[in-house]
């Protein structure tokens, strides 16, 4: 007894308690996990590499060489008109040691080196963009797949209230049927059975739909399959609080300030620009570099020479410090990688009439769908209003004997009905709207009552 | 002289339909309704009783019947006129009063506008009962004059005497009026049962 006490004990101290998500954490989530955002984020570094890597061509350059090599013995000079060559024994041979080093700073680039560190500058705010393309589009989905699940719990209730009368009814309408007197027929009692069955069916499909909105949410916060998690989302918000949308100049203006895709045409461009610019400077500019160089050879197998004008590659150490511009000039290649440059920067310049277009043409057809979503839900809220006036008079003649109970019934499954018409027609506008904020790449807090 | 303007606007401004509408529902929310199972203590009874005579200071339920039974009175004799008049008001005050707490306290209220019309004056208010996913505009038809009181009331555009009047009419048309009378009185009994009226 006290062992199996001990055991659910211990069970219920270590069970885990399910996660938490309302609507904030789950977007806060998959801005914080999604793999796809970590990957843009990855992207962003690569470009700061690159930035590095430019960087570095202003930092000293070593190089550094040594070798040994066998060498035979060779008695004598240049300045001795014969020389004695001994190599056919082993004692003939001995070490030849080489080292060099040479040390380069790169002093100058003649405003190259600022040019294309602008230019990778404007490759990582592509990048950034690119970014915020990837996190406006999850948050769409994000959005969208929260909408539809609070969509669910909208029609929950209303779908309980629904079955609830119903079965009512049914209660009542079974034992008149049988008593034969005539208040209810068959006709009455199939109607009520049929509709049951109808609200049962769209009770079962709204819950295949929570559950495929579940593994959907769960999927974009890359959830594993045992970590619990509980969405504690609000019902959606009534139609009337929804605010009307501003003027469609005012989020076209919105639209080309915040869509990403302008922040990347147009630092690629400048990017683009840049790159030929650089090459067409190369087609003339050196670089200015300072050099360090030092030499070391040594070998016992041949004689050193002592005169400081006899070049003797054997034995001796040179160096020295240089100031000095070298030119890489390749003007075939400069001009052919500039009209490159030049050529990609026109494509993108190409593309601005139709983005901007495209801009437009999207915010338009979203605005019309918002707009079409809200008259649908006026018409339905008009209707809405003509089914709780039947529910309600029915109620107030019921309740005095005036009405009868099948008034009633059926006043309050139009009410119902137009409930369920309700929440569907604000989940339409809602998502209309999360399109619409996406297109204009940032989010309008709309839909919070 | 400035105090006795200044209390006579102040009356004025509690007698206003505005006002006398917002302490309707004050008075509405002291009522308790009964409990699931069991009723109500004395106390709390007599606490009610004295809320639903309030109410009928504020709501003519009287005058709510005989506009009802205006169109119909050529129906009815004299007798059965006045019968069904008095047990009509009484059956909605039974039906009404004793649930008015309960819908206050689920309730929330706005005043949303006053409009003056002929012989009345009309207060809309906007209530939201959210358990219910219920949404309702009410319009509340102050009598005018020195004590004003409701007289009829608009649901979401349809008032409530007009609804009563088709109602009886259709039953007048297919039963006869004594068959609404029999109805009425019916609902009557059952509901003074239930309440120990």
């Amino acid at each position: 007894m006290t062992t199996s006490l001990l055991i659910s004990l211990s069970l219920l101290i270590s069970s885990p308690t399910p996660t938490s998500l309302d609507e904030d954490a789950c977007i806060q989530r998959v801005l914080e996990k999604h793999a796809d955002l970590r990957v843009a984020d990855l992207q962003i570094e690569s470009a700061r590499t690159k930035l590095k890597e430019l960087e570095s061509t202003f930092y000293p350059k070593l190089q550094v060489t040594t070798w040994v090599a066998p060498m035979f013995r060779v008695s004598g000079n240049a300045l001795e008109p014969t020389v004695d060559y001994e190599y056919e024994s082993l004692s003939d041979w001995g070490p030849y040691l080489h080292f060099e080093a040479r040390l380069v700073q790169l002093l100058s680039t003649f405003g190259r080196f600022d040019t294309l560190k602008e230019a990778a500058e404007l490759n990582t705010k592509v990048e950034e963009a690119k970014r915020q393309l990837v996190e406006t589009s999850l948050l769409t989905e994000t959005r969208r797949l929260i909408l539809a699940y609070r969509l669910a719990l909208s029609l929950e209730k209303t779908v309980g209230t629904i079955l609830e009368t119903l079965d009512k009814a049914l209660d009542y309408a079974k034992p008149a049927y049988a008593e034969g007197t005539g208040a209810v027929t068959t006709i009455d009692l199939s109607r009520l059975e049929f509709g049951k069955s109808k609200a049962l069916g769209f009770q079962a499909m709204l819950e295949e739909q929570t559950q495929l909105v579940e593994q959907g949410l769960r999927f974009l916060l890359h959830a594993h399959n045992h970590e619990e998690l509980q969405f504690s989302f609000d019902k959606l918000p009534r139609l009337r609080s929804i605010e009307a949308l501003p003027s469609t100049d005012t989020l076209i203006e919105r639209a080309h300030r915040g869509r990403p895709e302008w922040s990347q045409l147009r630092n690629g461009q400048r990017a683009y620009q840049n790159l030929a610019e650089v090459e067409r400077q190369n087609l003339y500019l050196p670089y200015l570099f300072m050099a360090g160089e030092f030499s070391a050879d040594w070998t016992p197998m041949r004689d050193n020479s002592e005169n400081p004008y006899h070049f003797d590659p054997y034995n001796g150490t040179w160096g020295g410090l240089a100031l000095g511009l070298r030119w890489d000039l390749d003007w075939a290649g400069s001009a052919a990688r500039r009209e490159g440059w030049e050529l990609e920067r026109s494509k993108l310049e190409a593309l601005e009439i139709k983005l901007a277009s495209g801009i437009e043409a999207e915010i338009l057809a979203l605005v019309t769908q918002v707009n079409q979503a809200k008259k649908r839900g006026d018409i339905i809220r008009l209707g809405g209003r003509a089914a709780r006036k039947w529910m309600l008079s029915a109620s107030a003649g019921f309740s005095l004997g005036t009405a009868s109970a099948r008034d009633l019934l059926e006043g309050v499954l139009a009410f119902s009905e137009a409930k369920l018409g309700e929440a569907s027609a604000t989940y339409a506008l809602l998502v209309a709207r999360a399109e619409l904020d996406r297109a204009l790449g940032f989010r309008i807090e709309s839909d919070r009552e | 002289m400035t105090s006795l303007w200044s209390l006579a606007l102040v009356a004025s401004l509690a007698s206003s339909p505005q006002a006398l509408t917002t302490s309707l529902f004050e008075e509405a929310a002291q009522i308790k309704a009964p409990p699931a199972t069991g009723a109500l203590s004395n106390a709390d009874q007599a606490s009610n009783q004295k809320a639903f005579a309030k109410l009928d200071t504020m709501i003519d339920l009287n005058a709510f019947a005989a506009s009802i039974m205006q169109p119909h009175a050529k129906h009815f004799s004299k007798k059965d006129l006045k019968a069904i008049k008095g047990d009509f008001a009484e059956t909605v005050r039974l039906i009404g009063f004793p649930r008015a707490g309960d819908l206050r306290g689920k309730a929330t209220i706005e005043i949303t506008g006053t409009q003056k019309v002929k012989g009345t004056t009309l207060v809309t208010v906007f209530a939201d009962i959210p358990s219910e996913e219920l949404e309702v505009e009410l319009i509340f038809h102050w009598s005018n004059g020195k004590s004003p009181r409701v007289v009829d009331l608009s649901i979401d555009g349809s008032s409530l005497v007009t609804d009563y009047r088709n109602q009886f009419g259709r039953i007048i048309a297919k039963e006869g009026a004594k068959s609404l009378l029999e109805k009425i009185q019916k609902k009557l009994a059952t509901l003074r049962q239930k309440y120990g009226a």
